[in-house]
Order: structure tokens, then C-alpha cells, then sequence
């Protein structure tokens, strides 16, 4: 009995040709491009972090073991050594950001004299972020890593087998200092790559499930009236089909509007939770009541102060464009199930690649030919706006909004008429009898 | 001008002529039936009067507007009720009621009208996703009617409906248009329905009318006791 049940049922589901594409070749075609996509992008930052392993070492000391048995410390840790020149801390920093290096670490004076008698020193280390990718703050977390691990092999040098275990563990005290989007921030890079993480993760995550929602919410409202069969009625009311668009094109609107402010209230919250464990995390010895610099402004890193507009408008519109393809798909799609497997053939292979090659890497460090795919994909358009946006690259973010608005023109011309004309109905009939030939 | 004419009706999907030349009149104060097997082009010709699906060739009017180029003019003046339509779930058969009767601009008179057609009693409060099949006809057929439209286009009115609920269906039917004195139009396969019903009945048959009459003048021209033996003869001789 089991047997013929199962056997119907699969015969039933594979039959369907929605679900035969949206869960079967779709996954089958799309997974294995975005592997491809986003090992493009990982090689790229692989790559560009392997090359730009190098710190800038501004020397205050000057003795022989900071001289040569340091850098040769660094040498062995994979990391290339460009040495500055300098008087002070704040020559060095000038310095340090006229030679344009990402990374770089002073040594102060007094340093091998503590260091030979196993006290720890103060190093100041200075991380410069220039953009929001898994590529950059993988980069830092590397280099940070490395330049510990420099100074424990240091350690081990200097004082052999009497080492002390503590110094051992911890031979300088790291006084970090990120600059990024042109603010100094005193903190550990681990903590700005969290923050950044969330811009980079979480505020995308959000755009695309709202968008997503959208989409769904919309071809379920023709797809409803189809099945339920409702539409007919609807369309022969004396009101122009542009109306009852506009009203599904606002109901929609309504309703992903309320599902976005609530998950813009539910990521402000993952947000302040996020902050939170941020804060717990800060560096021993860093006291927020007697370090003004690092309490101040490590709150103050929003990114650029048209973020927020951009960033509403960046979801804005992929909210609309979403509408648009659900309306599409609604009005292509016979029944709400057809729907809903549809919507999301289309829109997972549009959202997803995108979404994780720039995760990993920066769209200007692709490929061409990737860079070219990814560019025509307007939800691409979407992560770069807020990633740009973030960083305060306003003109780029612009463009980006600006393709967005006109693939959401295109849509809602495409949708406007196929709603007109009387695909709206025949295509589910094209549809069944495809179905029933199959 | 009768309230109603069809000339010449094509119409194609891909490659199958599902219309081929399709013509009636319908006058005032008419119920007019067409009635085939499934298939037939029922529910197509219903659908180009309706203004959803439009001819490839030949043309319809509904009272002296063309259902190809002035479709607006002429939804203001029909009311369609599809076969198998459903309901809005969640909204009420009175909320319903209400809808209608704002996008045709009518008023109070209109729902008080509408309840009445419907006669759902309290249930008219409920969700229409709980009505029975009946019940959810009853409810759409009292949301065509009570609008008074000149013109009213029923497709399988009583399809599938147990007798009580068919029966109070056909009453309001001929009560409209004799009140009103509009023109129906309704497509059954059901031809003892039809026969009950309609003033006139056209025969549908592979996209073609292949007779036309009132029903007791076709049972005396072909020697039948009812319309089921009208058609099989029609089709034999066919």
C-alpha cells in the first residue's frame, strides 16, 4: 500500500514542474556556480592577503634587537618588514599614513631593556581598514596573530629555557589603534571586524529578507486569486487593470512594510546585543571610565552620515524590485504553490551569488568576467550600496541605487503589461496544459 | 441594436481553435443559454464577453460596445460570474457584499439587496472561507445580481450545487431579470437546467453554435422529449 502511495506521490511532486525546478535543477545549476563565484572570491582575497602581508616598523628604540632579531622574527612569521622613520608617536603615525601601509607597530623607546628583563612593553599597533570585506579583517586577524607570535618567538630567544610562562604567553601589551573610515579608533581590530561584520553580514541578511518576503508576499497575491479563483471576478469589475495593480503593487508594499519594521526593530536589538558582547570583549587594562578615546569612539564608527538614508533606500528598492518579480511570478505561476517555488528559482540565484562572492572579497579585486556577471545582477547593486554606502563612497552607492531604480522601471513595465493583457489568465492555462502533457 | 451581439467569434490558444466563428444576439429582458459538453467554448465565449480574453477575430458588443476596443465601457455594464469561482477567505459574505457594492459605485440599497439575494441568514457575518460550495455561490451570485447589471454573464451558475441551493440560484436568476429587465446569459452543461431557465438556447459544439431556438421549438423540430435529446441528435447528424 506504502508503495503505490510513495510511488504516486513522487510521480505527483517531480511532475510538477515548478517544484522539478526549484528544488531539483536549480540547485543543481545554481550551487555549483556559487561555489564557483565565491572560491573566485576567496582566491582573490587569498591572494591579496598573501601579497600584502607586510607592516610598516617604526623603530623609537633602536637597539640590535629591534633592529635585526625583530624583524627576523617577522621574517619567519610570513611577514614582509618596511621600516619607517620616525621621532615621536605622532611622527609616526603621520608617517606611518603618508607611506601608506595597512599595518604597522612602534616600538618604544626602553623596549629591549624591559623586553631582556621580562617585563612587557607598551607596542602600539596600528591597523588601517579600508574596506568592509571578509578579505581585509581576515587580513588583520592574520597579521595580528603574526605579530604575537613574533614577539613569543622573540621571547623564546631572549630568555631560552628560563622563560616565564606568562611573559612567554604574553611578551608585549598591544595598545591597538584602527583607523578606519578616517576615524582613529582605540580598540582591538577583532572588535571592529565584529562591528564591520555585522555591516557586512547582517545588514545585507536583513535586505535580503525582507526582500525575499516581498517577493513572496507578492506572487502569493495573484497567485491566491488564481487558485482561489478570484481573479476573474476582480477583472471584470469596472476598474482599470492599472488600479487593481497599484492595489496589489501597495497591499504588498503595506504588509513588507510591516514585516520590515519589525525586523529592523529585531536587528536594532542583535545589534545592541551584539555591541554588548563587543564591549565585554575589549582588551584587559583598557577601562572604559579612564580610556575616553576608546569608549567615545569606538561608538562612533556609523560609517559615513548618509548611511542611514542610503541604507533605507538601498532596502527600499530591493523591496520594490522583489515586488515586481513576485507580481511577474504570480501572474507566470497557475497556483500559490507554483508561485512560491518560482519566486524563489528566480530570486535565489539572483540574491545568493552576489550576497557571498562580496562577502569574501571587494568587487573591484575580481576577475572581469566575474565582475561583468556580477554587475548585471541588480541585487548586486543592492550590497554594494550599502557597503559603499557604509564606507562613504556616496557617488558609487548613487549608481548602484541608480541601476536598481531603473531594473525596478523595467520590472514594473514588464509587470504592467503582462497585467493588461490577458496572459494574466491564459498563462495559467499554458501552464496546466504543459503539466497535463507532461 | 440587441443588448447583445456576438459576430463572428475566433479564438486560439497556440494552435488549437477552441472558437471557430461563434455568433448570437441576446435581447432584453432575455435568458439566454449556451450549452455543450466540457470543452465546447463555453467558458471561452463567456470570457471574451466578460472583456478577460480577447477574439483573435470577429468581434462582441455589449449595448453597442465593443468588448476589443472599449472594454472599460463595457465591464461598467456587465456583472460575470465565473464557473467554479471562489471567495476572499477571510473577509465576510457581508464585507464581500460591501466590496462590490463600492467598486460599482452602488450604495446601501444595493447590500440590503445583496442580503437578500443571498438569504444566508447569520452566516453572512462569518468568514466566507467557512461557507459551504452553496453557500459561497449564493454569496457571489447575490454580488452580480445586486448590483442590477444590464447585462449579466453566468457561467455554470448552479455547477455542482445540491438542489436546495440550485433551485434558490435559478429563482433569483429569473426574478433579476424579470424585475430588471436586463439581459442573461448563462453557459451550462446541465440542458435540463437550461431548459428550465433560458427563453433561448444556443448549442455549442467544437467551437461552433450549431442550433439556436427557443427550447420547446427545438424539441418539436427535432422530435425530442428534452434538450439532452435535441443535442445528441445535432451531434449525430453533425
Amino acid at each position: 500500500m506504502l508503495t503505490h502511495l510513495l510511488k504516486k506521490e513522487i510521480k505527483e511532486l517531480l511532475m510538477e514542474r515548478s517544484i522539478l525546478i526549484g528544488a531539483i535543477i536549480i540547485p543543481l545549476i545554481i550551487l555549483p556556480l556559487m561555489g564557483a563565484l565565491t572560491g573566485l572570491g576567496m582566491g582573490a582575497a587569498i591572494s591579496k592577503a598573501g601579497a600584502e602581508m607586510t607592516i610598516g616598523l617604526a623603530d623609537l628604540d633602536g637597539t640590535n634587537l629591534t633592529q635585526n632579531a625583530l624583524p627576523r622574527m617577522f621574517s619567519e612569521e610570513g611577514l614582509k618588514v618596511t621600516r619607517i622613520e620616525c621621532s615621536s608617536e605622532a611622527d609616526c603615525l603621520r608617517a606611518i599614513n603618508e607611506k601608506g601601509v595597512k599595518f604597522a607597530l612602534i616600538i618604544p623607546r626602553g623596549f629591549s631593556r624591559n623586553f631582556t628583563l621580562g617585563l612587557k612593553s607598551e607596542v602600539r599597533t596600528i591597523y588601517s581598514i579600508k574596506s568592509i570585506t571578509v578579505s581585509d579583517l581576515t587580513l588583520s586577524g592574520r597579521i595580528s596573530d603574526a605579530i604575537l607570535s613574533a614577539f613569543r618567538a622573540l621571547a623564546e630567544r631572549v630568555h631560552g629555557k628560563s622563560i616565564n610562562p606568562e611573559f612567554f604567553e604574553e611578551p608585549i601589551s598591544e595598545k591597538p589603534l584602527v583607523i578606519c573610515l578616517n576615524r582613529v579608533v582605540e580598540a582591538p581590530v577583532q572588535a571592529i571586524g565584529s562591528m564591520f561584520l555585522s555591516v557586512l553580514i547582517g545588514l545585507p541578511m536583513v535586505a535580503v529578507i525582507v526582500a525575499s518576503h516581498a517577493s513572496s508576499v507578492a506572487a502569493t497575491s495573484i497567485a491566491l486569486e488564481k487558485e482561489s479563483k478570484t481573479l476573474e471576478i476582480l477583472l471584470t469589475i469596472p476598474a482599470r487593470r492599472i488600479t487593481i495593480l497599484l492595489s496589489k503593487l501597495l497591499g504588498t508594499f503595506v504588509i513588507v512594510l510591516l514585516s520590515t519594521i519589525s525586523f529592523l526593530v529585531g536587528f536594532g536589538i542583535y545589534g545592541l546585543m551584539l555591541a554588548g558582547s563587543v564591549v565585554a570583549s575589549a582588551p584587559r587594562g583598557a577601562n572604559l571610565e579612564t580610556s575616553p578615546t576608546f569608549s567615545m569612539n569606538f561608538f562612533s564608527i556609523q560609517g559615513s552620515p548618509l548611511f542611514p538614508p542610503i541604507l533605507f533606500s538601498a532596502i527600499f528598492m530591493a523591496m520594490i524590485m522583489m515586488t515586481c518579480i513576485g507580481l511577474l511570478v504570480g501572474i507566470l505561476g497557475g497556483d500559490v504553490r507554483s508561485a512560491q517555488q518560482l519566486v524563489g528559482a528566480i530570486t535565489f540565484p539572483l540574491l545568493m551569488p552576489p550576497f557571498f562572492v562580496l562577502l569574501f572579497a571587494p568587487i573591484e579585486s575580481l576577475p572581469l568576467g566575474v565582475k561583468a556577471a556580477l554587475l548585471l545582477d541588480p541585487f548586486t547593486h543592492l550590497f554594494l550600496a550599502i557597503q559603499k554606502g557604509f564606507v562613504g563612497d556616496i557617488a558609487a552607492a548613487g549608481i548602484s541605487l541608480g541601476v536598481m531604480i531603473a531594473f525596478t522601471a523595467l520590472l514594473l513595465v514588464l509587470s504592467s503589461f503582462l497585467f493588461m493583457g490577458e496572459k494574466l489568465i491564459t498563462m495559467r492555462i499554458t501552464v496546466r496544459r504543459v503539466r497535463e502533457a507532461a | 441594436m440587441k443588448p447583445v451581439v456576438a459576430d463572428d467569434l475566433v479564438k486560439r490558444f497556440g494552435s488549437k481553435e477552441v472558437l471557430k466563428g461563434v455568433s448570437f444576439e441576446v435581447g432584453e429582458s432575455e435568458i439566454f443559454g449556451i450549452i455543450g459538453p466540457n470543452g465546447a467554448g463555453k467558458t471561452t465565449t463567456l470570457r471574451i464577453l466578460a472583456t478577460i480574453l480577447k477574439p483573435d477575430s470577429g468581434d462582441a458588443w455589449i449595448l453597442g460596445y465593443s468588448v476589443k476596443d472599449e472594454p472599460d465601457m463595457v465591464r461598467r455594464n456587465i456583472a460575470y460570474l465565473p464557473e467554479d469561482a471562489g471567495v476572499y477567505r477571510h473577509l465576510t459574505g457581508r464585507e464581500f457584499l460591501e466590496f462590490m457594492a463600492g467598486v460599482y459605485g452602488r450604495g446601501a440599497d444595493c447590500i440590503r439587496r445583496g442580503v437578500e439575494i443571498a438569504n444566508l441568514g447569520s452566516a453572512l457575518d462569518n468568514p466566507m472561507g467557512s461557507y459551504s460550495k452553496g453557500m459561497k455561490r449564493r454569496i457571489l451570485l447575490a454580488s452580480i445580481l445586486m448590483i442590477k447589471p444590464r447585462v449579466a454573464i453566468l457561467d455554470e451558475p448552479t455547477s455542482g450545487l445540491d438542489v436546495r441551493h440550485a433551485v434558490h440560484i435559478r429563482k433569483e436568476i429569473r426574478r433579476f431579470v424579470e424585475e430588471t429587465g436586463a439581459s442573461a446569459i448563462i453557459s451550462s452543461h446541465n440542458m435540463l437546467e437550461v431548459e428550465y431557465l433560458c427563453d433561448r438556447v444556443a448549442f455549442i459544439n467544437d467551437g461552433r453554435i450549431i442550433e439556436v431556438g427557443k427550447p420547446n421549438e427545438l424539441k418539436e423540430r427535432y422530435s425530442a422529449e428534452n434538450l439532452e435529446e435535441v443535442f445528441a441528435r445535432l451531434v449525430e447528424v453533425g
